[in-house]
């Protein structure tokens, strides 16, 4: 069995490229929302399974940056404790965690349904949609737009 | 001297050619912030000086843009956008300014200033490197006895220099904001320099020195001829030597105490200065407290104002994009609940494995229970439960068997499983806590943000303050509060200087007192002399005598009219301010102006009152100096009003309507829509009414650029 904890993310290169980078610093900085990548990858897949937004990925994709590991040594236990409880429940079984990789490949589809949802936002005229408050509002108004 | 018309094109805001005509009496252009009236009063200036004004910068040669490093107008920035704009590739755009006036004696003028710049680049029109801006050409041209002359250059300067002396320029033509630097009543040489720029007292003054250079040119010619008359007399000659030595000793000593007497006043200056300073930093301790708390308050709240955005911007990615997940770790915890459940009935399942398969098969079989001898016929209740138990019997071999089969795999997946059973609950405690963390941090910043607002309220009621501290006194508490120390050595140095300057011109004072007494007894040996044997009286002496005389009464003519002007001043400057300050029903105090120039200060009015005094005192003397010389200028000013409220703006108007044979001012301080400005419209002496406004060359609903919006010159009256 393969070590999911192991096993690493990707998206796709627009995503990257209009999404996160807009939202994180490289690595590690201070200044965006998001201090890392995977933080802005957490977001869009909570998003993603949230609003039951499963978006297969396109290729080209983005480099393989980051994995669970990588949001665990991070500060990011919960996240990693999350992301593999909602895999779970949109399965509605533990067999999805018999294949790492197909769990994997899942967070990876409704990250990627998170990330085009994120976009929508940012296109229909949030210009200023990458600040905190932006943020806040997505997060904190999530049981207003789920009623 | 009137102001006929202005064209003005492609200058600064003015797109293409725009005129304005103008008649006597007051000419108002009205007009908001940002619609042209600070580059119309440009364009006066500019067509007469070839200079434009730039705030914080002062009056700057159009020539010589740009002119520091500090200072960032390009040299064609002067020149209209849009008209810059539209220049294509290799072709010249021209800008110029054309005034026409008429002087006293009704001969015309016309005065014309123009600049070409050559666009060089097609690309980046901005940019100073696409234009080659050529220098300004200066065009006069006016009547004279035998016909139309027209001059340029050096010659059409000094026609104009000759037009608008250089001294009075600024008290005719004055941006509201240099009113400081015209009369300041912390420095009586401000009065003075306006007496001597805008009055006809100079013209006593430069009488008293003719009459006061003759005399002394007689008395030498008087003294030469005495000398020649008795050259043989010794006494003559040695009286004579002593007389030239006396008064030249008496003249270097007059200099002398001029000189002394300059130093004193520039000392008394100094000193009032920084009494008035020394005095600001002292009565201010509480408000200087109140303003370090303040300031402290602020930075303390912005610190904890950080902290919060830090602790949220750290809660954001770690847990609270979390919110809403809840029914799924609920749908989880249940998920693994279930496995683990079924996982710990394995080994109760093993009784479905008792009896075996080919026991309950052969019961079928036999339609009877080889046990209890029951029936067990197809359709009854023991049949049911055997077929089911078979079922469930099949189920957990085959588990059986996939678990023996994968044996491995199997404990892998139950202990990645009973590592992650725990994660629902733990989870479940963080969610629960993420709206709370949320509304309480939101409520702090909430709270921090009110304090916020009313700290930077106080502060910027106690910067209002300041700012009257520091027009009253001179300094501010705040910033040089520290230096109290340096001002008290400054106070005390000068103070020691003005001591020494005083002993130095008692001692001047004797030493001429002394001399004009010995001179005296020298010229009264001579008169001796003369009496007994004659030759000493000349025909100068006669004319030396009534020079002398002539020195006397003009002196003294001359002090008798200076105090008359510094009172005529003062009683029309109270008549203006009077006018200013009439629909103000609290304590407005008056103008009062010393003999030596002082203007008292009233540390009980605001600066809207200091304000008016000032100009009341300029208006009282370009009057005055129109009523003396009978020349009378066109007085042009822009924003002079900006520090009065309405009724004082209207009032100014009224007051300076009939001041001046023509006024040009520009304001935004009027609503052309209030019963007042249609009053005044209708008054007497109010010449032309102008409005600005934008003309945009793009749709209204667009932020125009630079070169898309210019002024628009509509006439009211």
């Amino acid at each position: 069995m393969d070590d999911i904890f192991e096993i690493k993310f990707t998206f796709e290169q627009k995503v990257r490229d209009n999404i996160i980078l807009k939202f994180s610093n490289k690595q590690g900085g201070d200044f965006n929302v998001f201090s890392y990548h995977w933080q802005c990858f957490a977001w869009a897949a909570v998003i993603g399974f949230l609003h039951e937004q499963k978006r297969v990925l396109q290729t080209p994709l983005a480099d393989r940056p980051f994995n669970l590991n990588t949001m665990r040594n991070n500060n990011g236990e919960k996240i990693v404790q999350a992301l593999l409880c909602m895999c779970v429940a949109k399965m509605d079984s533990l067999d999805i965690l018999k294949d790492p990789k197909s769990a994997v490949d899942l967070i990876n589809e409704y990250a990627n349904g998170g990330f085009y949802y994120i976009q929508n936002l940012i296109d229909n005229g949030e210009n200023s949609f990458n600040d905190l408050e932006k943020v806040k509002q997505e997060i904190f108004r999530r049981e207003v737009d789920l009623a | 001297m009137i102001i006929k018309n202005i064209i003005i094109e492609n200058f600064q805001s003015y797109y293409n050619a725009q005129t304005l005509e103008f008649s006597n009496g007051l000419n108002l252009i009205i007009g908001n912030g940002g619609k042209g009236k600070s580059k119309l009063f440009n364009a006066f200036y500019w067509v007469l000086f070839g200079e434009i004004y730039i705030n914080d910068t002062g009056w700057c040669a159009t020539d010589t843009l740009p002119h520091s490093a500090k200072f960032a107008m390009k040299r064609h920035d002067f020149i209209n956008k849009k008209a810059l704009f539209e220049t294509e590739e290799g072709a010249s755009i021209r800008t110029s300014v054309h005034i026409e006036l008429e002087d006293d004696q009704g001969m015309t003028y016309e005065i014309e200033r123009s600049v070409s710049a050559k666009r060089l680049a097609i690309d980046n029109w901005e940019s100073e490197n696409s234009w080659d801006v050529a220098s300004n050409v200066l065009k006069v041209s006016h009547d004279s006895r035998t016909g139309t002359k027209v001059k340029i250059g050096i010659m059409a300067t000094d026609t104009i220099n000759e037009l608008f002396p250089e001294g009075i320029r600024n008290y005719i033509w004055f941006q509201g904001e240099s009113l400081d630097s015209l009369i300041n009543f912390r420095n009586k040489e401000t009065l003075k320099a306006a007496v001597k720029h805008i009055s006809y007292f100079p013209f006593y003054e430069k009488l008293s020195e003719i009459i006061s250079k003759s005399k002394t040119k007689i008395e030498n010619l008087e003294t030469a001829k005495i000398r020649d008359n008795n050259k043989n007399d010794k006494n003559v000659k040695g009286l004579l030597a002593t007389i030239d030595s006396l008064r030249h000793k008496i003249g270097r000593e007059l200099e002398n105490k001029d000189q002394i007497e300059t130093n004193i006043s520039k000392i008394q200056i100094a000193l009032t200065e920084d009494e008035g300073k020394m005095s600001g930093l002292a009565s201010f301790t509480n408000l200087v407290n109140d303003y370090s708390n303040c300031e402290q308050n602020i930075k303390d709240i912005l610190n904890q104002l950080t902290i919060l955005d830090d602790y949220q911007r750290n809660q954001i990615p770690n847990l609270w994009i979390l919110k809403g997940i809840s029914p799924m770790i609920e749908q989880c915890q249940n998920i693994i609940k279930d496995h683990t459940e079924v996982q710990n009935t394995i080994p109760e399942k093993k009784y479905l494995d008792n009896p075996g398969r080919a026991k309950l098969d052969e019961i079928l079989k036999d339609e009877i229970c080889f046990v209890c001898g029951s029936d067990v016929k197809e359709g009854s209740n023991a049949h049911a439960w055997i077929s089911n138990r078979l079922k469930e019997q099949e189920g957990y071999l085959r588990e059986l068997e996939d678990y023996r089969d994968n044996l491995e795999f199997s404990k892998q997946f139950e202990r990645f499983v009973g590592s992650i059973q725990d994660y629902p609950n733990s989870l479940k405690i963080s969610l629960e806590s993420i709206e709370k963390q949320y509304s309480d941090s939101e409520e702090k910043i909430e709270k921090l943000l009110a304090q916020k607002r009313q700290y930077l309220e106080k502060k910027k009621k106690l910067d209002e303050q300041l700012e009257e501290i520091k027009k009253k006194y001179g300094v501010n508490p705040i910033s040089q509060g520290n230096n109290g120390e340096i001002i008290a050595s400054t106070i005390k140095v000068s103070r020691s200087s003005l001591e020494r300057e005083q002993r130095r011109l008692t001692s001047s004072q004797q030493i001429i007192t002394q001399s004009k007494v010995e001179l005296k007894v020298a010229e009264k040996d001579l008169e001796k002399i003369g009496n007994k044997r004659g030759g000493i009286s000349v025909n100068e002496t006669e004319w030396k005598n009534i020079s002398s005389f002539l020195e006397d009464i003009c002196k003294r003519v001359q002090e008798n009219a200076r105090k008359d002007l510094l009172s005529k001043i003062e009683n029309r400057a109270n008549e203006f301010y009077k006018k200013f300050t009439e629909h103000d029903n609290g304590y407005k105090g008056e103008v009062k102006i010393g003999n030596d120039y002082s203007i008292e200060f009233d540390a009980g009015l605001n600066t809207s009152h200091e304000d008016r005094k000032k100009m009341s005192i300029i208006n009282a003397m370009l009057s005055l100096n129109q009523d003396a010389i009978g020349t009378f200028y066109p007085f042009i000013s822009d924003a002079p009003t900006s520090s009065f409220d309405g009724p004082t703006t209207h009032n100014y108007l009224l007051g300076i309507k009939d001041i001046f044979g023509q006024s040009i001012i520009m304001t935004k301080d009027i609503n052309i829509e209030s019963e007042s400005y249609i009053n005044l419209a209708n008054e007497s002496n109010i010449g032309r009414i102008f409005l600005l406004e934008s003309e945009l060359f793009c749709s209204e609903d667009k932020n125009p650029e630079l070169h898309e919006v210019s002024t628009k010159i509509r006439a009211l009256k």
